[in-house]
């Protein structure tokens, strides 16, 4: 099985670029340094020895605690820690860099005190050394924050409510075309039009289910979650008018395990991967085939498989349908950071799976 | 009268194609020689087998979604596979059927003349044919061989004459045609069969559809009433509600017996 995860739609760089808030933070503090204490050495504050020593030594200790700082804070990322997590991480990193550099400057000055002159306004003792790491390590923690977590802050904050703009005004279309799709709702009512007098009893069957699929369409709910067993439910339906529009040549099989029926989902949610499985999938084979349907929960994640024995999954440029897939893959990411969409083909046969992770569920 | 049009119905839906061929049947403007449910069997309709010659068709209505085929939008491709080439014997116009008009440029360009919106109205099937015959009113021609009826044997097309069919049968969303004792699948329900062969044949139950020619004798047994049909082995009920209609249809076919009055 050739199993692909669809690639994420590229986004805009955004001016608050990470690697320019590394260059950022790396440069600031050579002329926040350089300034003041040029001036100091012009004005003979300074010899000139101690000057050279003092800048390399706080520019390179600066150097190691930012790199330090950074390291800890990409493995947070990767463990997905929560922007509090981060912080107090981040704080902690802080208290202990600055305890380090601290403790290694008290140990060169007094090991080489030729090398390395006193500096006249610290003191000399083991336990200055640690005051001033801990004071040391507010104003790095200031520094910190101000250049690298604020901006970061503020770019996820605006990539967010983008998101959120997007991914609302496609529930909206969404919910408009999964429920009221003018070319399923025209044919259907054209089969309704023929079965009325060859088969009346199938022609108000039809009617039934055309009218709950209206009435989901019709209901005003602010809510856009709902139980899987209700998704399931309204698929049937949608099922239902596949089948006998195109009897014999589209079936459906349904796998739902008890324990999924009660998981949240996004409304509609899976709409699009049965419609694609029925237009793209079997629908285009000769002899028609069978959409299975399943549901099943793996450890703390609900598992959802559209899978059709159609002409299967083209590799290179999507076939068409990957519109509402792309559609599917957004919403899921606004359910969770760690809610997924695979596609696995296999000449004829293709299997949509979208994974929840149950824990994740938004109220 | 004036001269009918003759009309090749290609669409996918068993209820849609019924449909469709009733509300062409029921204008009065065309008729229906052959209705297919995928566009290989609309090609062999068209460009005639070795077993018989080819349909004449003056225009063809065609579904642009067809299913069973691995482009969406077949219908299309199945016009310009037509119009490109020198397959029919008569010249064709064509007609789409669909439900949104999305299709309308790409359609345009491969001269379609006109569209057929779904769902399908008496009223929308008799304009499009007005304006189709104002268009171009089809020239008088000879009388016509004699109808026949499309059926399949597995994947294998059959012709058959009307006057050869002993009946039509419909189970489970099928539909047969019985010649003798054998049977064979058709693609169309029993009312778009029945509008398009006339009175000749009549409904006699809710799941047949026979020809008063070849019906031998009325039985009754145990208040149910069975037709024996052509050479006496193959018995027909008839539903209790259209028993008069079967018996009034048969006598008015037939001379020897007379109604008594009261």
């Amino acid at each position: 099985m050739e199993a692909t995860t669809l690639a994420r739609t590229p986004r805009p760089r955004s001016f608050l670029d990470t690697r320019r808030l590394v260059l950022f933070g790396y440069l600031s503090p050579f002329f926040l340094y350089l300034a003041p204490m040029s001036a100091r050495f012009a004005f003979g504050g300074v010899t000139l020895e101690y000057f050279t020593s003092d800048f390399v030594l706080t520019l390179g200790s600066f150097a190691f605690m930012f790199t330090c700082l950074l390291r800890v804070h990409h493995w947070s990322v990767r463990r997905r820690h929560s922007m509090v997590r981060k912080t107090a991480i981040a704080y902690v990193t802080c208290i202990l860099v600055c305890a380090a550099t601290s403790l290694a400057r008290y140990l060169l000055r007094t090991s080489f005190p030729a090398l390395i002159p006193p500096d006249p306004h610290e003191g000399q003792t083991l336990s200055f050394v640690v005051a001033t790491a801990f004071s040391d390590s507010l104003l790095l923690m200031a520094y910190w924050g101000a250049i690298f977590l604020f901006p970061l802050t503020l770019r996820r904050a605006q990539k967010q409510l983008r998101q959120v703009v997007v991914a609302r005004r496609e529930a909206e279309i969404l919910r408009l075309r999964a429920h009221l799709e003018p070319h399923f709702v025209l044919n259907t009512l054209n089969a309704i039009a023929g079965l009325v007098v060859d088969d009346p009893v199938e022609a108000r069957r039809m009617i039934g289910l055309l009218g709950d699929l209206f009435r989901d369409a019709t209901s005003d709910r602010a809510d856009d979650m709902h139980s899987l067993s209700d998704e399931v439910a309204w698929l049937e339906r949608y099922a239902a008018i596949h089948e006998s529009r195109h009897r014999r040549m589209v079936r459906f099989e349904w796998e739902v395990d008890d324990a999924a029926g009660a998981t949240r989902i996004p409304r509609l949610v899976l709409q699009p991967l049965v419609e694609n499985a029925v237009l793209h999938g079997v629908l285009r084979r000769r002899q028609g085939g069978t959409v299975k349907v399943r549901a099943r929960i793996e450890g703390r994640v609900l598992v959802c498989d559209v899978e059709d024995d159609g002409i299967g999954f083209p590799p290179g440029p999507r076939r068409a349908g990957s519109q509402g897939l792309r559609m599917v893959e957004r919403r899921l990411s606004l359910f969770s950071r760690n809610a997924t969409l695979t596609i696995a083909s296999e000449d004829g046969a293709t299997c949509v799976s979208a994974r929840f992770p149950i824990d994740d569920v938004r109220r | 009268m004036s001269e009918q049009l003759r009309a090749l119905v290609l669409e996918d839906e068993w209820a849609a194609r019924n449909y469709l061929v009733e509300l062409l049947e029921g204008s009065g403007l065309a008729r229906v020689v052959a209705a297919c449910a995928d566009s290989e069997q609309a090609l062999d309709a068209l460009s005639g087998t070795a077993r018989r010659a080819a349909f004449a068709v003056d225009v063809a209505f065609v579904d642009v979604q067809l299913a069973g085929e691995p482009e969406v939008d077949a219908g299309v491709g199945w016009i310009r596979t037509v119009s490109s080439s020198a397959i029919s014997t008569t010249p064709i116009r064509f007609v789409l059927t669909t439900a949104s008009r999305e299709h309308a440029l790409e359609a345009y360009e491969l001269g379609v003349s006109d569209y057929l919106v779904k769902p399908f109205t008496a009223e929308r099937v008799m304009a499009c044919l007005r304006r189709l015959i104002q268009a171009a009113p089809p020239l008088p021609r000879a009388p016509e061989a004699p109808r026949r009826v499309v059926a399949r044997a597995g994947k294998n097309l059959v012709f058959l004459s009307v006057e050869e069919v002993s009946a039509f049968e419909a189970a489970e969303g099928l539909s047969y045609v019985y010649v003798g004792k054998t049977r064979y699948d058709v693609d169309l329900s029993l009312a778009a069969i029945a509008s398009s062969l006339g009175p000749d044949f009549v409904r006699v139950h809710r799941n047949w559809l026979v020809p008063l020619a070849a019906v031998r004798s009325l039985e009754r047994d145990n208040g149910d009433n069975r037709l024996v049909l052509a050479d006496g082995d193959m018995r027909v009920p008839v539903a209790r509600d259209r028993v008069t209609i079967v018996r009034d249809a048969l006598m008015a076919s037939s001379v020897g017996l007379r109604k008594l009055p009261g």
